[in-house]
């Protein structure tokens, strides 16, 4: 068992032993870094084949249909089938294309969302680089998705496109904010930005049940930052054909396709190891209690995905700016306070604090949906009784 | 309270993702379902997808599927006799009947069937002949798996008609 809990570090150390038999101690350090490369990139790239699948099961579990099963048993092999035509598909350029930015956005939009990796532990010793700034490296590079998919839109042409690339600019810089504000609550109790830290530090529960309303914030952002449904609006199929991928195919399309995915992931790996509590859990390997958090994390955005229709574009931003955001503010000021204060019972005051927090939002905007009722009866439209 | 509607609805959607998989496991080892399905009828709980070449919904009563041409239940005969209601009563005239006089002088029957053809490709399914005919003798059949590799092969010939079952 100890191996196990241990097993990528225990592989590590093999590796490097032998390595440090024939090769120079730059060598062996070269060496592992390719190696590090090669298994994270080979591991992302299967774990989204397989999100694809997973998706399509659980929203056609919810629409009351069966899902991929015709490819392979249980329909398993159907994330190769789509893998394989995306790739062997002919790639066309339309006409009218800005060229640099075309070309460029694809390659630009996954860079980012893989370089996050180099910073997110999966596990006590499986993090490539345990950077003290590890949070701060995520949220910087993961905003330069922003710029592909502007550029993207941009680049193709298309009005379509280029309202898709506008959209999604709006979008992740208004969700950012208050996801970062979420993040702060966590960062404040665990006193560092270092991923690996933040998930030492932590008390013996989840920062979820401590901070309740900078989970669901740090929740609902996420699934904006990924541009996924109810949060789809940059590629809106019945408004904007596909957004600002419209005009792209084949790998280039499937480029777009990977970064998505890759940054749901990203985004369900970072509210796991900060509100979660990360890889600590008992009995089972860290790892496995990792990947369980994010993939129930996961499971809970596709569940949104089959339940939600789509935000209007201003309640998308209302949402953030008038919603969020000052909920955010407020629950970073009172979790430092809590934090501050030193108060007995666990988890159990910063539960109350949500609580309490929740109720006030929900009268203040209880407050804003009476008003039209207060016109006097019998003029003009009759409102409907509440 | 605020967001109450949200958890209702992915407290129904929860609801159908389990169910789903509740009728499955009742239904373990069996794949698909083995007897037609009826139609009117979709399953209230769990999958409503009939996988089609596995799985056939049955059809309705009065589903036009193709033409037949009926015969005598108790000598086999085939009861046209030609005399070409159907083919004036077709709007299309997708139907076309030759008929000769019966060399038998005692049968019962004065008229001998040719040439029946019935186009399927240019057929309204109206069923304006099955109305027409004075001898019963035309019915719709509720097979649908018709299609075929060129606009002749939708041509039915006499044979093929009298093959086919009234269901």
């Amino acid at each position: 068992m100890p191996f196990l809990n241990n097993l990528f570090g225990n592989l590590q150390d093999l590796i490097s032993g032998w390595l440090a038999g024939f090769l120079p101690p730059w060598g062996v350090e070269l060496a592992m870094m390719l190696i590090t490369v090669v298994v994270l990139l080979a591991f992302l790239v299967v774990v989204v084949m397989y999100l694809t699948y997973l998706e399509r099961k659980v929203l056609a579990r919810i629409a009351d249909r069966p899902g991929p099963n015709r490819v392979g048993p249980l329909g398993l092999f159907q994330p190769f089938a789509d893998v394989l035509k995306l790739i062997l598909k002919e790639v066309t350029t339309p006409q009218g294309v800005d060229y640099a930015p075309y070309i460029l956005a694809p390659v630009l939009i996954v860079a980012p969302a893989l370089l996050v990796y180099a910073v997110i532990p999966f596990g006590p010793r499986m993090v490539p680089a345990d950077i003290n700034v590890a949070l701060l490296f995520v949220i910087a590079v993961s905003s330069v998705a922003t710029l592909a998919i502007l550029m993207g839109g941009w680049g193709s042409g298309n009005k379509y496109s280029l309202l898709g690339g506008m959209r999604a600019v709006a979008q992740m810089i208004s969700y950012e904010i208050p996801l970062a504000f979420a993040f702060l609550g966590a960062v404040v109790v665990t006193g560092s930005l270092s991923l690996v830290k933040i998930v030492e530090n932590q008390p013996g529960y989840p920062l979820a049940l401590s901070q309740p309303i900078g989970f669901l914030i740090a929740l609902i952002c996420i699934v904006a930052e990924a541009n996924r449904s109810p949060f789809d609006i940059p590629e809106a199929e019945s408004e904007l054909v596909a957004g600002y991928h419209t005009e792209y195919g084949a790998v280039r399309f499937a480029m777009f396709f990977l970064a998505e995915y890759i940054e749901m992931f990203t985004g369900s790996a970072l509210v796991a190891l900060l509100f979660l509590g990360g890889w600590r859990g008992p009995i089972l390997p860290p790892y496995i209690w990792f990947l369980i958090k994010v993939y129930a994390i996961l499971f809970f955005m596709f569940w949104l995905r089959g339940t939600f229709p789509r935000l209007r574009v201003d309640q998308l931003m209302a949402f953030s700016w008038k919603f969020l955001l000052p909920l955010g503010m407020v629950n970073v000021v009172v979790v430092a306070l809590i934090d501050k204060l030193h108060l007995p019972g666990g988890f159990v005051p910063g539960l109350v604090a949500g609580a309490v927090i929740f109720a006030v939002a929900n009268w203040i905007v209880g407050l804003r949906q009476r008003r039209p009722a207060a016109r006097p009866a019998g003029a003009g439209l009759r409102v409907r009784e509440a | 309270m605020l967001g109450t509607g949200l958890l209702k609805g992915l407290a129904v959607t929860f609801g159908h993702f389990v169910a789903t998989y509740v009728q499955d496991l009742k239904n373990f080892p069996r794949r698909y379902r083995k007897e037609p399905l009826p139609g009117q009828e979709p399953a209230l709980r769990g999958f409503f997808t009939v996988q089609y070449p596995e799985e056939r919904l049955q059809m309705w009563p009065r589903f036009h599927g193709h033409l037949v041409q009926k015969r005598d239940p108790e000598t086999g005969d085939y009861l046209c006799t030609a005399c070409k209601s159907c083919e004036r009563a077709c709007p299309h005239g997708v139907i076309s009947v030759e008929g000769e006089r019966n060399p038998d002088r005692e049968s019962k029957k004065k008229m001998l069937v040719t040439r029946f053809t019935w186009d399927a490709g240019r057929c309204l399914y109206c069923g304006l002949c099955v109305e027409a005919c004075n001898f019963n003798a035309l019915a719709w059949g509720k097979e649908y798996e018709l299609a075929g590799y060129s606009r002749e092969s939708l041509v039915w010939d006499f044979e093929r008609l009298l093959e086919k079952r009234e269901a």
